[in-house]
Formats: C-alpha cells, structure tokens, sequence
C-alpha cells in the first residue's frame, strides 16, 4: 500500500480585495502544483477590471 | 369521329389525368401519417384527399355520445407569444405553458396585460371570417384596431367578425386583466379562420369522430374541459414537397457547412426549426442560433467548426441542448449566453485545440447540468453557480494534465469550488492547474 499526502495550498483574498495573477482574478485560489504565491498579490475590489463588453442584446 | 365524340374522349382523358395524379398523391402520401393531440387541435399541413379521424379520450367520460367538436379553419393564433415565456406585471404573473394556453394569477394593481402579438395585422387576410375565442373568466383576449369601432374583446366566449382592411387594421393582440381583478386559471386564447368548411361534429360513444370533409388547414376544437382531442390525418403531398425544397435548397440539399447566421432570430422557433439534413457546421458558425426561439437543439455538429463566436448568445427559449462539440473551435466567445431557460448541455465536447475564453459561458442562470468530454489545454472560465457537483468533477477530470510542465487557471468561482472536497481539488491542482 502506497500512502501519499498532497498538499493544497489555499490563499484567501482579505477583505474588501481580490486575488490576481494579472489575468485570473478570484477571492480564493488553490494553487496548481507548479503555481506559486508570488505569482499572486492582492487588489482592491474596485480595481478587477469588468468583464470586457460583449455586444449588446437585441 | 363527331364532334360530340371528340368532346367526350377529351373528358374521359382528362379525368384519366386527374384519377391518376389523384392517386399517385395517395399512394406518396400512405407514409406521412401524422397525429396530434390536445385539447385544440391545430393541422396546417393536413391532405384534403385523405380522410381524418379524432378521437376523444377522457379520465372521467365513458360514453362520449353528443360530445360536439367545431372543425374550423387555420388557426392564426401566434405563436410563440411576443411577451415570452414569463411577465410579471402590476400583481399579475403571466405564464406562455408553451401549448398553445397561458396561466394567468395574481391581483391586478392596474390593468395588467400580456403581449401575444405585437403587429398582428399581416396575419389577417382582408375579406376572410375570423372567430377570436378565449374560455378565460376573468381574462378577456383583445384584438385592437384602428378603427372607429375600437378593439375587438371577447370574454369566456367568442365573437366574428370579418377583415376589411380598407376600413380598419388590427395592432396588438393581448390578453388582459382589469383593475382590481383575481385570477388564478389558465386561459386559451384562440384566432381561428372561418371557411365554409367550418363544420359542428359529433362523436359516438366510443369518442370516434370521422366522415367529414378534410381541409389543408382544420383547427379542432371542444368545449367540453374533460375531454382531449386525437387527430389523425395525412400529411399533404404538397406541403411535404414544399418542406423538401426549401431545407434542400436551405441546407443546399444536405451539404451546407456555412451556417454562420443561419438560424438568428425569433422566427426560427421550435414550428419553423425543422431541419430536413443534419446540421453539419464544419463551416462557420457564427451567431447560428442568436436570439432563436428554439427551445431544444440536437442533432447539431460543430466538430468542425473554428468559429463558434456568439453560436447560441440570447436564445431566451433555449432549454436544452444534447451536445455540442467544440474540438475545433478557437474562437468560443460567448458562445453558450445569455439562456435564461437552459438547464442541460448533455455534452461539451473540447480537445487540445479548443481555445476557451472567458465570456464562453457567460449568464446562464439555470444552467445545471453540463458534462465535459474531452481535453481542456487552455486556461477555462465557468462560474455558472447552479452547476452540480457532477458537472464540476466532469470538468475537472477533463484537464490536461501538465505534470511539472506548466501552469494554467481553471475558473469555477467560490460558489462552485465550495462544491469540491479539497481532494477533488488536488485532482486538478496535481495536474498543473490553479483553480479560481
């Protein structure tokens, strides 16, 4: 029997910001085992950007 | 020979003709029965060479003797209704139930009314009978007009009239409900055609109807509640050559691959979306189905197809699709949009060439069930929060797995990750993929 540990690492948005990695933007993030923290720092809310606009509805 | 001779021989040939084209029509037409079942009955496609039977079915009737069924003309009631499938207005809630009734509840504040059609007029013929019937209480069904008369109403009954465009136009149809009126019923607003054909029929015991004359356009109904109407009948010759010519000339007889803008628009709804072929869009498939009325799709390919930018974007009807299969396409902006009705994508085929953006699914409030095959190799965007777990885990399963390789970002939002045990979580996250 093989017994095997995998780690999750969790980083949480504190309040009033969101996390970024300059593309994907999310209030909690599980990192890809080849993902770092340093890729991801902390925005304030107001800053994430609205999704671009699609054309309008008719 | 005499002239007389010649005359008769010139008859017995022509009727020769037409006996024979009579029965090369019957002969064509054995394979195209139909039934349709309801309470009205409506046929538009019906051979006025065959004959047709209705036969009346009941949970509470045994003996159907007496039971009288009006055969009318075409049934120009619009559908689908202008209002949509829901409108909530002034304390009464409107309901489309997509048979041909509307439920109607709720207290007026004000006149509430719900929209059949907007510009009804063309679909008036000038000098033909009509008959507007409506079996609400409380609910009158309105045809509005330009003329001095004003509108024509009817409650709980019905009323004729005849179409002089010279003098009037008819505007909206609605169905409304006064100030101050209760109602909780289902109301069947009816517009039917009177010909001379219009006939009052009357079962035998048995609930069978049959031995009247056919017409292409025959609308059945019965004002007996606890009744259901089962027409058989054939469909024309005529009408199912008109359907072959124009898929075949629409769908260029089976090998069409451009369907970009082919079926935009609410008149391609779930009466006129009847393709002949296959749907094959290796082609474009740009916009297909924006702002359709259709509320199931299948037996749609778009293996092939790179270009899928807004394929089904405000198909507000749209409630279900079988599948759909992106692994050619690399340019997916949203394309599954803004679909307030659908609940089920049964499969969503990507490969290694798909490209996902992150508007491909963008709001899909009842979307819930959506089973991913294939590979996802690019970054993926689904924050769609009535997803169900099984849902989630197809597409987690289907991440590429980059080993030491590569990072890239799979995106269901807090409300879907929550979803997830966190060793379902590392399934992904072992794969290479960072969830958001």
């Amino acid at each position: 029997m093989e017994k095997s540990t995998i780690e999750l690492i969790k980083l949480t948005a504190s309040e009033g910001l969101t996390l970024t990695n300059g593309e994907t933007y999310g209030k909690e993030v599980y990192l890809g085992c080849n993902d770092s923290a340093d890729n991801w720092h902390e925005i304030p809310d107001s800053e994430v950007p609205k999704e671009e606009p699609l054309e309008s509805e008719e | 020979m005499s002239i007389a001779e010649k005359l008769t021989t010139i008859a017995e040939n022509e009727q020769r003709v037409f006996e024979a084209g009579k029965q090369t029509v019957l002969n064509r037409s054995n394979e195209t029965e139909k039934t349709e079942s309801g309470k009205v009955v409506s046929i538009y496609d019906g051979s006025p060479l065959h004959n047709v039977t209705v036969r009346l079915t009941s949970d509470t009737i045994t003996d159907f003797s007496g039971i009288k069924v009006t055969k009318y003309g075409k049934n120009v009631t619009p559908l689908p209704f202008y209002d949509g499938l829901s409108k909530d207005m002034l304390g009464v809630s409107w309901r489309d139930n997509k048979d041909g009734t509307i439920s109607v509840s709720g207290k007026a504040t004000s006149h509430s009314h719900y929209l059949l059609s907007p510009d009804f007029s063309k679909q008036l013929v000038d000098g033909k009978r009509y008959v507007i019937r409506s079996n609400g209480e409380n609910v009158p069904f309105i045809l509005t007009g330009s003329d001095s008369e004003g509108s024509i109403s009817v409650y709980n009954g019905e009323r004729y009239f005849t179409v002089d465009k010279s003098k009037y136009t008819f505007g909206n149809l609605y169905v409304h409900l006064s100030t101050g009126k209760t109602a909780d019923e289902t109301v069947m607003p009816l517009l039917i055609e009177v010909d001379s054909e219009t006939e009052e029929l009357t079962a035998n015991a048995d609930g069978m109807i049959q031995g009247f004359t056919p017409t292409a356009s025959m609308t059945f109904v019965t004002d007996n509640p606890d009744v259901n109407l089962t027409v058989t009948y054939h469909k024309s010759y005529g009408s199912q050559t008109e359907y072959d010519r124009f898929w075949n000339e629409y769908q260029d007889n089976g090998y069409r691959t451009n369907y970009s803008n082919s079926f935009f628009g609410a008149n391609w709804n779930d009466r006129t979306y009847k393709p002949k072929y296959k749907v094959v869009a290796t082609g474009d498939a740009t916009q297909m189905y924006r702002n359709s009325y259709i509320s199931r799709l299948t037996n749609v390919d778009t293996s092939g197809a790179a270009n899928v930018y807004y394929l089904i974007w405000n198909a507000t009807r749209l409630e279900y699709i079988d599948k759909l299969d992106f692994s050619s396409a690399t340019n997916t902006n949203g394309a599954i949009a803004h679909c307030g009705m659908l609940h089920t994508i049964g499969e969503l085929v990507s490969s290694e060439n798909t490209v996902w953006h992150n508007q491909t699914f963008t709001t899909l409030a009842k979307l819930e069930n959506l089973t991913l095959k294939g590979v996802i190799a690019t970054n993926f965007t689904c924050t769609i929060a009535t997803l169900t777990h099984d849902s989630l885990m197809s597409i987690i399963n289907c991440l590429k797995d980059y080993g030491t390789t590569a990072t890239h970002t799979c995106t269901l939002g807090t409300t879907n990750l929550a979803k997830l045990t966190d060793s379902e979580k590392a399934i992904a996250t072992q794969k290479g993929w960072t969830l958001a």
